[in-house]
C-alpha cells in the first residue's frame, strides 16, 4: 500500500466499483434472457443485455482512459459477470432443490459463458466507439 | 473526477432498478424449481364399476405441491396395469388448480371388453394388484410454463 498514492488508491477503487456495477447490471440481464419466461422484466432482453454492454464499453472509457487498461477492465467485467450469471442460475441448487426445468449446472456455465463471449464482442466495439468519438475531440 | 463519480451513481441507480427485477425473477425461479422438483402424488382411491362385459375406472390421486405457487394441471396421462398385465393407457385434459399443499383430482375411464377379461382372471386369482403409472402436465403461472411430472402408485384390491 506504500506504493500508491492516495489518488491512485482512489483510482483503483472506483475502477474495482465500476467492474463489480458493470458486471452485475451484465449478469441480471443475462439472466432475464436466459430465463424468459420466468422473468419479472419486461421484454426486449437481448436487446437491452447487449444494448447494456455497448453503453458499458463506452462508459469504460470515461472511467479508465486508457486504452490497455480499457480493454483490461472489459475482460474482468465480463469473466465477473460470468461468475455471478452461473451463482445466480445455480441458487436453486444451493438451496438444495435440483430444479427439472434445465439441467443446472453445465446449462449454466454453458450459456453464460456464450453470452459473456458476445458481450465481449459487445463491449470492446463500446469501447472502439468510445475512442473513437473521444479521440476526435 | 466528478464525471467518473456521476457515472458511478448512474451505475449504481441502474444496477438497483435491476437488483429488484433480479431479485423478483430469481424468487419465481426458485418457486418454479420447488414446483418442478417436489411434487408428490398419492393413488387414494381406485374403484372399479362394471357395466355389462365393460368397466369403468374412477382414480383419486392427491397432488402434494411443495411450492407456494398455485399451479394447474393441463394434461392427465396415464398406463394401467393389473397383476403385471397392461389395461389401458389415456391422456385426458384435465384442468384443476393445485393451490400450495394438498389437493384430490379425480379422472375416470373405460375399460374395454378384452382388457375387462384381464381384469376378471386378475379377480378369479384373488388378488388385484393396479398399477398406474402417471404423468400430469402442469401450468405453472410464468407465461405459460409447463412442467411434466409423474409418479407409479400401486393399489391392491382383494
Amino acid at each position: 500500500m506504500m506504493f500508491f498514492s492516495v489518488e491512485d488508491r482512489s483510482r483503483l477503487l472506483r475502477n474495482i466499483a465500476f467492474v463489480f456495477l458493470a458486471a452485475f447490471i451484465l449478469s441480471a440481464f443475462t439472466i432475464f434472457l436466459m430465463l424468459e419466461r420466468i422473468t419479472t422484466f419486461p421484454h426486449y432482453n437481448m436487446s437491452f443485455l447487449f444494448g447494456s454492454g455497448l453503453i458499458l464499453g463506452y462508459l469504460t472509457v470515461l472511467v479508465v482512459k486508457d486504452i490497455r487498461k480499457s480493454f483490461l477492465v472489459c475482460l474482468v467485467i465480463v469473466i465477473v459477470t460470468f461468475v455471478l450469471t452461473s451463482l445466480f442460475y445455480s441458487i436453486p441448487s444451493f438451496l438444495g432443490i435440483n430444479p427439472d426445468l434445465e439441467p443446472v449446472l453445465f446449462s449454466a456455465l454453458g450459456w453464460s459463458m456464450i453470452y459473456s463471449i458476445l458481450l465481449l464482442m459487445v463491449l470492446f466495439f463500446g469501447l472502439v466507439i468510445g475512442f473513437i468519438l473521444h479521440s476526435t475531440k | 473526477m466528478k464525471k467518473e463519480n456521476t457515472i458511478l451513481l448512474i451505475l449504481l441507480f441502474w444496477a438497483l432498478l435491476s437488483g429488484g427485477f433480479l431479485y423478483t425473477t430469481l424468487v419465481h425461479y426458485v418457486q418454479a424449481a420447488e414446483a418442478s422438483h417436489g411434487m408428490e402424488y398419492e393413488l387414494v382411491d381406485l374403484q372399479l364399476k362394471e357395466k355389462g362385459d365393460q368397466g369403468e375406472l374412477t382414480v383419486r390421486v392427491k397432488c402434494i405441491n411443495p411450492s407456494s405457487i398455485v399451479l394447474r394441471t393441463f394434461q392427465v396421462r396415464y398406463l394401467l396395469y393389473v397383476n403385471g398385465r397392461f389395461i389401458k393407457s389415456d391422456a385426458l385434459y384435465l384442468t384443476q388448480t393445485l393451490p400450495p399443499g394438498e389437493t384430490i383430482i379425480q379422472f375416470s375411464g373405460e375399460i374395454h371388453r378384452y382388457p375387462m377379461e384381464y381384469v376378471n382372471e386378475a379377480r378369479e386369482y384373488g388378488k388385484m394388484i393396479w398399477m398406474i403409472e402417471l404423468e400430469l402436465v402442469l401450468e405453472l403461472p410464468f407465461r405459460g410454463l409447463r412442467l411434466n411430472t409423474g409418479a407409479v402408485e400401486y393399489w391392491v384390491m382383494e
